[in-house]
């Protein structure tokens, strides 16, 4: 292979140095600009200070909606990680031909829009829809059930979306796991609930926390599925943001929301890595 | 604690046969070894043994009771691994005390008999590292210090001893053997080394392609192997093909060619028959006697010093001959190339070997 003087490794890196730049780091550059002009104005004669984080952090109504993101997102995170546990065992158990197979299928939510996937939940939970009319067909309700358009409804069709990214991430980490410890484990007389619990769970740590946080931080970030699945009016921290730029045309209060969900999610998520590190390092120690 | 009958277990992964027909009975509190070259099945016996491979006919006993089926879990072996399968999250100490916290013994005396058996190992404070803060050889003796500290009723162990120096390995053959008599637990200890197995074994096991070639004492192994192979793996280097003359109580008349031999060991085989002789390099000396019992002269190739001794290569009326002599002191060659030498050697020193 050809060796580069540092001038060249530069000139080969700058492109995307730049492209990064320009796309990502100026947008949220910009964006934290925004945030300080006042309410409703697009100029920077209209400068607020903080008088937006304090106005809005001050207002119940948005609090509760904040509230209701942090637990939607750490309940669907909680969900995904329970649901991906067996599948992702299985998989990793799985003979090695059937493996293909099934993590296209695994990631086939991901092959759908998510417009497209969601709007299937509408057709499943709707009041016409086929639990309702399946329930009431057999006689178990009278009245169809208002699954649609909750939390509920919002809670599964983002858990549905989301779930790849964390089986992906534990079949990964279980994947790199010596079957020989296992092995070794029975032989020490281990059944297998607690080879799964003493040996299999804290070796598969990175995993769960890899997965988990991609998991709660795009739960977080997500509009599409509030927009579509939840509750009428504003739901999600992502949908109000939403209402601010495009309906009220308030980029002042909607960059100030985005940036405060910017911060909790990145908070949220460093604290979380913080505490799940020092476990994570000893189970991953391997020479 | 237990005997362990091996019958007629088989295995083949694919089309490979790894293991054909192989059965073997183990008495209570005995050590096995089991030698063999690389592939030839030891880590696919010991793994249908320990219940994490299914053999696919033949049945595993334990005190007579069919195990076959048994989960591993539930046979109460003890297993050290070929590449040891530390549990890398656990410290050493948590690592040696998992049988017994499987087993339910309570936390203080789980500590306690683990630094017992880490001592044993003489690893008594590792306790508290890691396994990867450990090198090779201590990481096998951790796995040695975890399969025998719940007191298994059989132990396997895969070539434990593979990357120790000669004098830790000596010591801790020593500890081994110490350990597996007094507490009665039935051994089967896999190595390359012919050495290792002399020294310690009741039985040695001589593996070959997946069959059980040879079992006997270290005594009958070395003085009388029964194949080629097991001659060869018991450092035989020369070997002649030789027929049976006559046999009487004191030994066995052969011919080897055109030379004459003879053999202490009594041959249980008619006259005429084609057999194989094996001679140890060591057994063949340099003679000054012209006409030796048995022997041969023949012109010197080779000589090479190898600190102790002097290995000499021979081109001889009956073939290519090695025989090893003593060095001592002197360093002078005992012949040099060219030279011509009569060798000579004892007959308790002719093996025969019945399957050549
Ligand atoms: N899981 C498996 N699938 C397919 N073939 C296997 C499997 N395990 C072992 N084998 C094959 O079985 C044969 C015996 O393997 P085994 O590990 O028992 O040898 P071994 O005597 O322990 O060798 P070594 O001394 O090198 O450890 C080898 O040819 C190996 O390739
Ligand atoms: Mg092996």
């Amino acid at each position: 292979m050809a060796r580069f003087s540092r001038i060249e490794l530069a000139a080969l890196i700058a492109p995307g140095v730049l492209i990064v730049t320009l796309l990502l780091l100026a947008p949220a550059i910009n964006l934290l600009r925004f945030s300080f002009y006042a309410a409703g104005s697009t100029e920077i004669e209209g400068d607020a200070g903080f008088g937006n984080y304090a106005a809005l952090l001050s207002d119940p109504y948005i609090l509760r909606i904040i509230g209701k993101t942090l637990l939607i997102s750490l309940a669907v995170t909680f969900l995904c990680l329970v649901i991906s546990l067996p599948i992702s065992n299985f998989v990793w158990r799985a003979p090695s031909r059937w493996k293909t197979g099934l993590m296209i299928l695994i990631l086939s939510p991901l092959l759908v829009s998510v417009v497209v996937s969601s709007f299937g939940w509408v057709v499943l939970l709707g009041t016409k829809g086929l639990i309702n009319n399946l329930l009431i067909g057999l006689g178990i309700i009278g009245a169809p059930l208002p699954l649609l358009y909750s939390d509920l409804s919002l809670i599964l069709g983002l858990t549905h979306v989301l779930l790849p990214f964390m089986i992906l991430s534990l079949v990964a980490v279980l994947e790199k796991i010596d079957p020989l410890l296992m092995e070794a484990a029975a032989t020490l007389g281990a059944p297998s609930h607690r080879i799964w619990w003493h040996v299999q769970l804290p070796l598969a740590l990175p995993g769960i926390g890899a997965g988990t946080t991609i998991v709660f931080a795009l739960a977080m970030s997500s509009y599409v599925t509030p927009a579509v699945l939840g509750p009428n009016g504003p739901n999600f921290i992502t949908t109000l943001i939403y209402q601010y730029f495009v309906n009220l045309y308030d980029w002042g209060n909607g960059a100030t929301l985005s940036v405060v969900l910017l911060i909790i999610s990145t908070a949220v998520v460093a604290l979380y890595t913080t505490l799940l590190s020092r476990r994570i390092l000893r189970s991953t120690r391997m020479s | 604690m237990a005997s362990l009958s091996i019958r007629s277990v088989s295995k083949a992964f694919g089309a490979n046969k790894v293991l054909d027909d192989v059965s073997a009975e183990i008495g209570t509190g005995a050590f096995v070894t089991l030698l063999g070259p690389s592939g030839c099945g030891k880590t696919t016996l010991l793994r249908i043994i320990a219940g994490l491979v299914e053999a696919d006919g033949g049945e595993i006993l334990m005190d007579d009771t069919n195990v076959t089926r048994l989960e591993a879990r539930r046979r109460g072996i003890g297993m050290v691994f070929q590449s040891h399968a530390l549990f890398p999250h656990m410290t050493v100490l948590e690592n040696v005390g998992f049988g017994l916290r499987m087993r339910g013994v309570p936390r203080q005396e789980r500590d306690r008999l683990a630094s017992e058996a880490l001592a044993l190992v003489h690893l008594r404070d590792f306790g508290r590292r890691y396994p990867q803060q450990l090198s090779g050889g201590q990481q096998q003796r951790v796995a040695i210090a975890r399969a025998v500290v719940f007191k298994p009723r059989v132990l396997l162990m895969d070539e434990p001893f593979g990357a120790l120096d000669r004098k830790l390995r000596e010591a801790l053959q020593i500890e081994l053997r110490r350990m597996t008599r007094e507490l009665g637990i039935t051994t089967i200890f896999v190595t390359h080394d012919q050495g290792e197995a002399l020294i310690l074994s009741d039985r040695i096991a001589l593996m070959q392609a997946g069959r059980l070639v040879q079992i006997g004492t270290p005594a009958e192994v070395f003085r009388q192997p029964q194949t080629r192979f097991a001659a060869e793996f018991m450092g035989v280097e020369n070997f002649f093909a030789a027929q049976i003359l006559g046999s009487d109580a004191d030994g066995t008349a052969l011919a080897c060619g055109a030379a004459r031999l003879l053999s202490r060991v009594q041959a249980k085989l008619p006259a005429g028959g084609g057999i194989a002789v094996g001679i140890r390099a060591e057994d063949i000396a340099l003679s000054d006697d012209a006409h030796p019992v048995n022997g041969t002269s023949g012109e010197v190739r080779d000589v090479v010093y190898h600190g102790n001794t002097w290995t000499i290569s021979v081109s001889s009326a009956m073939g290519e001959i090695v025989c090893t002599t003593q060095a001592g002191a002197a360093a002078n060659p005992p012949a040099n190339p060219g030279e011509t030498v009569q060798l000579a050697w004892r007959p308790d020193a002719v093996l025969v070997i019945p399957d050549p």
